[in-house]
């Protein structure tokens, strides 16, 4: 399955770096209209690759199942983010360039004399320079989530919709039929893609509702929301995977949120996820009423045992309300009767935040189960680890058995810890391969 | 780890780019002559 899904990842690498050099190919092809100075060929080329960078940014979020399962969500994300910076210096530099050269070009900037086409590609920038900015520091300025991923897309939608009409506009490089076709067929694949997120998508995701059955509370300030397929089969997942789930709106509002299962991937009647309180959204979790439809679209998510079946043990690293995709595993390993050696590191603020403490232990009667709980502020007399999950603590309690395939590593928690176990990790001897990290907390 | 991978493959994406688009601008400034 590994070596299947490299060649898959591969594959996926090629077809991006083909898509978004294409239009620059293009550009080269055929009859070209006369040169003209070096810098300026190079701005204008500039600015199709970086429109073409920033067009198949609606790919890469559109949640196509077969482009994720090789990187994992996480991946995706912060390569859309990634690319999405690097695509903004090419299409910086587009007007700078413009700007040094002929330097009377600067008029281009107003407004009001400027030409239809100027006028279409510098808004373009600004309403690209405001997407990337409140995506960059949404938590300072404040922005509350959902408000922020309707104007993310509605402003990434504008943006490459004026830099069509900038292309098309400016005329220079469309002189040709097949040209035209080309670029025509751009816009028509983009407003399909469109077509399929905004419509399509939340169309099936209708028809196929779930209904909430139970709203348990856990420690650690959580929520277990557990939801029944109404008139369908529902869904089956992996354990470790997550969904994109829609509650109190239509799917048509873009209104989704993701996390993941906490229930056993066994089970086939009900799914469920535990939500800790942490946002506008997650604080509406307790006060959804049973019956209540909500919309689940998934599975995503490559953090799971099941893509790595061969491992002789699995270690899973938990800090806060990361336990949710262990919990999923845990529970599923326990419903298939697998007796493979399991660790469990756990990390929780204080012993009573430590949510699924009671069915942990219970747990490991059905599993070959070891549990280290790691406080930072424990309790008086507690005799366990204390403070964080540092490269010592994981020496002390990770099999000293390290060669590959002797155990698979699954961390999920707060960004600094799975930054520091995925660094301790390395120093340790592990292989890149062999550690699994689930990121959430992207914007 | 894989997550700074992507940032790595973003930057090469965009040097690509980049390198294209140089190719492109010489070529038609005729600095590089196409035949």
């Amino acid at each position: 399955m590994r070596g299947r899904l490299w060649l898959q990842g591969v594959f996926w690498i090629l077809v991006y770096l083909l898509l978004t050099s294409t239009p620059l190919l293009i550009l080269l092809i055929g009859p070209v209209p006369p040169g003209r100075e070096f810098w300026r060929e190079l701005s204008v080329a500039l600015g199709f690759g970086g429109l073409a960078m920033m067009a198949l940014q609606f790919v890469l979020t559109a949640r196509f199942k077969v482009i994720k399962a090789p990187y994992g969500s996480d991946v995706i994300y912060h390569f859309h983010r990634q690319i999405s910076l690097v695509a903004f210096v090419l299409i910086l530099v587009h007007p700078l360039l413009l700007f040094i050269n002929a330097p009377d070009t600067l008029r281009l900037l107003n407004l009001f004399a400027a030409p239809w086409r100027a006028r279409a590609g510098v808004v373009a920038v600004l309403l690209l320079a405001a997407l990337i900015a409140a995506s960059i520091w949404r938590k300072p300025f404040k922005i509350e989530y959902t408000s922020w991923r309707i104007w993310h897309g509605i402003l990434a939608i504008a943006v490459v919709s004026l830099a069509m009409a900038h292309i098309v506009l400016a005329a220079h490089y469309v002189n040709t039929p097949w040209k035209r076709v080309f670029w025509a067929g751009y816009g028509l694949f983009w407003v399909g893609l469109l077509v399929w997120i905004r419509l399509i998508k939340p169309m099936l995701l209708l028809r196929r509702p779930y209904a909430v059955h139970q709203v348990i509370q856990e420690r650690g300030n959580a929520w277990t929301l557990v939801v029944k397929p109404v008139g369908h089969a529902g869904m089956s997942f992996m354990p470790g995977q997550f969904a994109w789930l829609t509650a109190w709106k239509s799917p048509f509002e873009d209104a989704e949120h993701p996390f993941s299962f906490s229930s056993s991937a066994s089970q086939s009647d009900s799914v469920a996820f535990t939500i800790k309180e942490l946002g506008d959204f997650t604080r509406t979790i307790k006060d959804l009423q049973p019956g209540q439809l909500v919309y689940l679209d998934g599975p995503f998510g490559a953090f799971c045992v099941d893509r790595h079946p061969h491992a002789q043990s699995y270690v899973f690293v938990a800090g806060g309300i990361g336990i949710t995709p262990m919990m999923s595993m845990l529970r599923t390993l326990a419903d298939r009767g697998d007796r493979r050696p399991l660790l469990l590191i756990y990390a929780n603020n204080t012993w009573e935040d430590a949510a699924f403490r009671e069915e942990i232990d219970s747990l490991r009667q059905r599993l070959d189960l070891r549990v280290v709980h790691v406080l930072r502020d424990p309790p008086e007399g507690w005799q366990g680890e204390q403070g964080f999950v540092s490269r010592e603590l994981l020496a002390r309690h990770l099999p000293p058995e390290r060669s590959r395939d002797a155990f698979e590593v699954f961390i999920c928690g707060p960004k600094p810890m799975m930054d520091n176990v995925e660094k301790a990790l390395v120093e340790l001897g592990m292989h890149l391969g062999d550690f699994h990290s689930e990121r959430f907390d992207l914007v | 780890m894989r997550q700074r991978i992507s940032t790595w493959l973003a930057i090469l994406i965009g040097l690509l780019i980049l390198a294209l688009a140089l190719l492109f601008a010489l070529m038609q400034s005729a600095w590089l002559p196409l035949s």
